[in-house]
């Protein structure tokens, strides 16, 4: 019987069912019978080749994206002052909790994937959690710079953390403010070890493999000594499990005292109780998003599409379209709860967002974040690169513009008319948005060259070793 | 002149180790470890391993974290230089919840992480690395030489007879 096979669905294999009959597989993770050696082989050979030439002119580009981000900062705020920015009464809080939000936001899906998807037992988070996870360091290293840079006097940011000094003050901890300093730290911190402990076995096959000593000494001191002993896997595995389940309730967290930030204060469109399930999804939604940014053109680069397969990007887009319903549904419960609650100013702030000054800013995120990922109810448009592409850059325009909505429409129309004002960009506000990209994409084309960039030691333990062409036929013991 | 430090077999079939780590086991060798390129399942009962105690490690230090935290900021808020936040009782215990939590997880992670490669003896910067294949796409099965009544000849045999694809001898140089 011929079966016309769609790819991605269901493969038919005929007597294969345990009564003997037709038995449906899914598709394996790892296409193309692939050996483990040749896992090992794919891999590595991206840090063992020089750079191809669409990897250097993207690496110019955000050089040149880094060093304008650099020099905002550095010719900016620290030798010229927090007046170089559009920041001002009333708006407080401009370009800089805006990218702070957002970029901590891009974090949070490589700790859902690495984590949440480990204690709900999906194996295709394998393929991909490497990276997603790299973009939450690199994401969480540039949304850090933010808050030191919005302070004004970068030099004493240290004042935030809670030690005992000559002036007798502490931070006060009634403070969300100070919740998000241990909050974002822990973060960083656990998400790096996170990390780590899944690289060093890879790390130590590509030590094993490395012919130039330096590479072989470099890799050897990333690998810790690792040698593959089960008594030390045992340890690890349990490991992985244990950061797991401390991880999940630490991204919730993460973004939810970031919400709290906003939500404790009185100014109406912030003073809300959805804040923390909304951020949180919000979060998870952008960071999806920004995965996809990565992972659709450094899968074709460094040749990993039998890895990182179009099942992967199709339950990506699975969860944009999910996490888009989502925040469609919260930006709608807010303009109920303005309603409802009969608060006169909710009401005004709400009717202001979407028809006031800022009625633009409010229609670019509503469309991007809720209308646009419908599309992914079709079949066809959820495994088609181009349009997860579009619709991954989409994302992050509608995302970035979401907490440019919450903070801008708020701060510049509150509750006295005579206290109102605009908020407008000034060029150095732009260039350090558009110098973050820069920062941010700098980081993870340095780690796509030296790191490698799928796990390997977890995809071999989620890839049956029979499917390798070879092993089977040389396997000399048969089945017991 | 280089000394025999242990003898080896190299397995293609995760599943052919696990056998080979059953039949291991019942022999009660001081010494001998087997050596994946990923975590095989399986292979903690068949060598005679029980489950993991880290997670004792993670909660012992997640409690550390967890006193820690309540007792910065009771000293700080209640004690050090108490000051009036907009009516606010001095020790506002919810308040503190978040970083209660904050610094338990960071304290149980980062014990998690130090707990897996200490107890290993990692970082090793000069590890012996066996065969470099098990990093890679192949199954180790190691007896040393250390054991009690080592008698190569008869391991070499007992090793080969459990399948392994190649039995070979490590040397080092013996200082």
């Amino acid at each position: 019987m011929a079966v016309e096979q769609v790819y991605g669905t269901p493969v038919l294999n005929e007597k294969k069912g345990p009564l003997g009959g037709p038995r449906w597989d899914r598709e394996p993770l790892v296409l193309n019978g692939r050996t483990f050696h040749q896992i090992t082989e794919d891999v590595c050979a991206p840090l063992e080749r020089m750079p191809s030439l669409p990897w250097i002119i993207a690496f110019g580009f955000a050089l040149l994206g880094a060093a304008i981000f650099g020099s905002v900062i550095v010719s900016g705020t620290l030798f010229t002052g927090m007046g170089m920015h559009g920041v001002n009464h009333p708006t407080g809080w401009g370009v800089h909790i805006v990218n702070f939000v957002f970029w901590i936001g891009i974090g949070h899906a490589g700790t859902l994937i690495s984590a949440v998807l480990f204690l709900f037992r999906q194996k295709w988070r394998t393929g991909v959690n490497r990276s997603a996870e790299a973009m939450t360091i690199f994401a969480v290293m540039t949304a850090g710079v933010f808050p030191a840079v919005h302070v004004g006097r970068a030099w004493f940011v240290y004042w935030m953390l809670p030690y005992p000094n000559h002036r007798y003050l502490w931070p006060n901890f009634n403070s969300p403010l100070v919740w998000d300093i241990f909050a974002i730290s822990t973060y960083a911190t656990i998400s790096i070890f996170f990390w780590y402990m899944g690289l060093v076995p890879d790390f130590a096959t590509v030590r094993d493999r490395a012919i130039h000593p330096l590479r072989k000494k470099i890799y050897g001191l990333l690998s810790l000594g690792w040698t593959g002993s089960n008594r030390a896997w045992r340890h690890w595995e349990i490991a992985c499990l244990i950061l797991s389940g401390l991880a999940t309730p630490l991204v919730l967290s993460v973004h939810t005292i970031v919400s709290f930030d906003f939500a404790t204060s009185i100014v109406p469109g912030w003073h809300a109780t959805i804040f923390p399930p909304y951020f949180v999804v919000g979060a998870i939604f952008s960071g999806f998003g920004m995965t996809l940014t990565l992972l659709i053109p450094m899968r074709s680069w460094l040749k990993l599409e039998d890895y990182i397969t179009m099942n992967h990007l199709e339950a990506t887009n699975k969860v944009l379209l999910t996490t888009g319903m989502i925040v469609g549904f919260a930006y709608s419960t807010e303009f109920f709860m303005a309603a409802y609650s009969g608060s006169h100013w909710e009401g005004f702030i709400f009717r202001n967002r979407a028809f006031g000054t800022y009625w633009w800013a409010y229609w670019i995120m509503f469309s991007c974040n809720a209308f646009v990922p419908q599309i992914f109810w079709f079949k066809k448009m959820r495994r088609s690169i181009p349009v997860m592409f579009v619709v991954s850059l989409l994302v992050n325009v509608g995302m970035w513009f979401e907490r440019y909505v919450i903070i801008v429409t708020s701060l510049t129309q509150d509750f006295l008319p005579q206290n109102w004002g605009l908020y407008v960009m000034s060029p150095f506000d732009w260039g350090l948005t558009i110098g973050s990209f820069g920062w941010f994409f700098m980081f993870f084309l340095l780690y796509c060259r030296t790191f490698p960039t799928v796990a390997i030691a977890e995809v071999k333990s989620v890839h049956n070793p029979d499917d390798g062409a070879g092993v089977a036929a040389q396997h000399p013991q048969g089945a017991h | 002149m280089s000394e025999l430090r242990g003898i080896y077999g190299v397995f293609r079939h995760p599943d052919d180790l696990i056998h080979a780590a059953n039949k291991t086991n019942e022999r009660n060798y001081e010494s001998w470890d087997c050596f994946t390129p990923y975590p095989v399942h399986g292979l903690d009962p068949a060598m005679g391993l029980s489950r993991s105690w880290l997670p004792w490690v993670t909660l012992t230090f997640a409690m550390i974290g967890l006193t820690t935290a309540v007792t910065l900021q009771v000293t700080i808020m209640g004690f050090n230089w108490p000051m009036n936040f907009g009516g606010r009782p001095f020790i506002a215990f919810p308040d503190f919840v978040p970083i209660m939590f904050e610094l338990s997880v960071l304290f149980g992670g980062l014990s998690t992480f130090f707990g897996v490669f200490l107890s290993q003896g990692l970082p090793n910067l000069k590890p012996t690395i066996i065969d470099k294949r098990f990093t890679d796409d192949r199954f180790g099965l190691w007896i040393g030489a250390d054991n009690d009544g080592f008698d190569a000849d008869e391991i070499k045999e007992f090793i080969q007879e459990l399948g392994a694809d190649e039995v070979l001898e490590h040397r080092e140089d013996s200082e």
